[in-house]
């Protein structure tokens, strides 16, 4: 598969009077092309800072990318200039945020902001910019698109209004949509149509996706590789099958384990016990340790990240390979 | 298990959307229509549905947040809405509280936690003095939370932890009947299961009665006993918790059930999507006869005439739908 985005060793850091808050920490992943792979995270993981900084999105001050580098058709984004992010944002990469009646203007038409892309990017005249924008809608499932056009962001429901918002990033037909918590503020029945949406647009158009949520469930059926963040870095990441089936991290078993299946008759439900750390003063050694049911003595030293078979990597002692455990056998007798 | 607690007859809740120049209402958002149903002491019964369906309205106006526009609401025979306008306002009060979706706007920040948790205790002249703080001290304790948190503010806690405060703050007056209006919803995934399994701690100890309203559906299967769920104001199906999940009758509870996301691959590349098409119709002017004929893939022309009642048929599962005879 061709590589079409890669990043190393990101890090990014807020300076707050408080302290500085490692929001990202030496976070690596690769996206192929036409490929969806989805980052899941607790609030406050650091997988929202890790979309925006692909995008340059970080507000600077108080944000700061301080490492690494995001390499995107051979140009590095982290040290590119403000006029040559400009064509590459919204043109090749583009992104959905979470809610869209805070992402959209409200005082401008859902036609006009549509447009404005073809206008800028592509030097059309108006008035066929608004009738691509008259497609695009009709692209993305909307009825009466050209009554549509003419209508304010508050005259339509929130599951339409994400459609603008994906019709507006696909606009330019971009290489990579970066999805951040796109159906959260939705109910299931449009987070359904939207997901469905999503998909369909990937194979039509093979855009690339990057899926930023904290549902599992949305994930499972949409992406063929989850990175799992927590508390800046990636825990853990494998091919979505091989992530489900044999979770290596315990924070990914116990996430799995804590969200009910609808499928399946009633278990008890298990929790993780305590609460993410405090990014201010992340704790010197795995992230995880005060909430791990299996800690030992050596987590007090950060963890390397051990990639297994089926590039199924994560960053934990247990999978290191001197480690006289395995996380499988752990895992199964923790849940009898 | 028999025994109804909570009655809840052709219950009507509509708010006034706009009025004309003398102030008199010209249309009103039908929030709730000619609902009814029963809670069981000791059940939790889970109510589900889509952003504006009416299932908060139906837990305010149970506990009394709301006046009903049409039908009653009783607790144990006695009609709720009548007794908290009466001289024994504080009894019935007593009897149902609630606990609420924002952890963040539900607690006064200007307040420590032993003051909002004690307040109840005053309010009703339940205990006083050391008393009322060793109570506040065993009520922290029961959530999960140390009696040293008795002296701090709420913007010290995690979300959590102030549901957690929330949760104190309703059991101080030793109610029958909780209302948890989505109380997990703002809270992390891992955060979630910790509420829901002290919730259930709670009520196996204390022999409560919950009615949950939730919109996610895989945590109300798993902390129902009987789940009902909503749609634009009307009741469409309500049955136990497994018969619903497993044998759904309406034709949008179906849709529901398959939108909902499974945290399992090989499960969701074989299961069947039901996606519906369109928005929910406006509460204003709602379609006539079944609420959910526009949406409806079986829509017939008996659906626009009339609306059909709730029937009760094997298992215990009442469904309003005309297809179901």
């Amino acid at each position: 598969m061709e590589k079409i985005l890669s990043v190393e060793n990101l890090k990014v850091i807020f300076n707050t009077y408080a302290g500085t808050v490692q929001a990202v920490s030496d976070v690596s992943f690769t996206l192929d092309k036409g490929e969806i792979i989805g980052i899941v995270g607790e609030s406050g993981c650091g997988k929202s800072v890790t979309s925006s900084a692909i995008m340059r999105l970080i507000p600077s001050p108080p944000g700061q990318i301080s490492g690494g580098r995001i390499i995107f058709d051979g140009k590095d984004l982290v040290s590119l200039d403000e006029k040559a992010l400009q064509s590459i944002r919204g043109n090749q990469i583009s992104m959905i945020f979470q809610d869209p009646i805070v992402s959209l203007n409200p005082v401008l038409t859902v036609g006009l902001q549509l447009a404005e892309s073809f206008m800028l990017h592509q030097k059309l005249p108006k008035k066929l910019a608004l009738e691509k924008a008259v497609e695009l809608l009709k692209l993305v499932g909307i009825p009466a698109p050209e009554e549509r056009i003419h209508q304010y962001p508050h005259q339509m429901s929130g599951g339409m209004r994400q459609r603008v918002m994906i019709a507006m990033a696909l606009a330019l037909r971009p290489r990579i949509l970066i999805a951040d918590e796109p159906t959260t503020a939705l109910d299931v029945t449009v987070q359904a149509q939207i997901m469905e949406l999503i998909k369909k647009l990937n194979t039509e158009l093979s855009t690339a996706v990057i899926l930023i949520t904290h549902d599992l469930g949305v994930v499972a059926g949409m992406c063929s590789r989850v990175l799992v963040m927590y508390a800046g870095k990636i825990v853990e990441s494998a091919p979505a099958r091989e992530l489900y089936n044999s979770p290596q991290h315990p924070y990914t078993w116990g996430l799995l384990k804590s969200v009910p299946r609808p499928d399946k008759q009633k278990a008890a439900l298990s929790s993780i016990p305590g609460q993410p750390p405090d990014l201010l003063a992340p704790p010197s050694g795995c992230a995880f340790m005060p909430r791990c049911q299996f800690a030992m003595e050596i987590c007090k030293q950060p963890p390397k990240e051990t990639v297994g078979s089926e590039n199924h990597s994560c960053r934990c002692w247990l999978v290191d390979p001197a480690s006289p455990y395995s996380p499988g056998t752990l895992f199964k007798e923790g849940e009898a | 298990m028999s025994d109804v607690l909570i009655n809840v007859q052709n219950l009507s809740k509509y708010f006034t959307a706009s009025r004309n120049f003398w102030g008199n209402p010209t249309s009103f958002v039908r929030a709730v229509e000619n609902v009814s149903f029963q809670v069981y002491k000791g059940e939790t019964l889970g109510i589900v549905g889509e952003t504006g369906c009416g299932k908060s309205t139906v837990g305010r106006t149970i506990v009394g947040l709301y006046k009903p526009t049409k039908g009653t609401v009783s607790c144990a025979g006695e009609d709720i809405h009548t007794a908290i306008h009466g001289p024994n306002a504080m009894t019935m009060r007593r009897k149902l509280q609630m606990i609420f979706q924002d952890p963040y706007a539900s607690l006064n920040p200007r307040m420590t936690v032993g003051d909002i948790v004690g307040e109840p205790l005053a309010i009703h002249k339940i205990t006083s003095g050391k008393d009322r703080q060793s109570r506040v001290y065993g009520l922290l304790k029961q959530v999960g939370l140390n009696p040293e948190h008795a002296s701090r503010f709420p913007h010290e806690f995690s979300g959590g932890q102030r549901q957690r405060i929330g949760i104190a703050r309703a059991l101080a007056v030793n109610p029958e009947f909780i209302v948890c209006d989505e109380p997990i919803s703002a809270l992390d995934v891992s955060i979630q299961a910790q509420v829901v399994n002290l919730l259930e701690e709670l009520q196996s100890e204390y022999g409560l009665t919950y009615l949950f309203i939730a919109h996610d559906l895989s945590m109300v299967r798993h902390i129902s006993t009987r789940v009902a769920v909503m749609y634009l104001g009307a009741l469409v199906e309500i049955a136990a918790a497994d018969e619903l999940y497993k044998n759904p009758q309406h034709p949008y509870t179906k849709a529901l059930l398959s939108a909902i996301p499974i945290a399992d691959p090989a499960a969701e590349a074989k299961r069947q999507r039901i996606i519906l098409t369109g928005d929910v119709p406006s509460p204003i002017n709602p379609p006539s006869g079944c609420k959910f004929r526009t949406r409806c893939r079986f829509a017939m022309a008996k659906c626009a005439e009339m609306a059909p009642e709730l029937i009760t048929g094997a298992n215990n599962h009442t469904i309003a739908c005309h297809l179901v005879k």
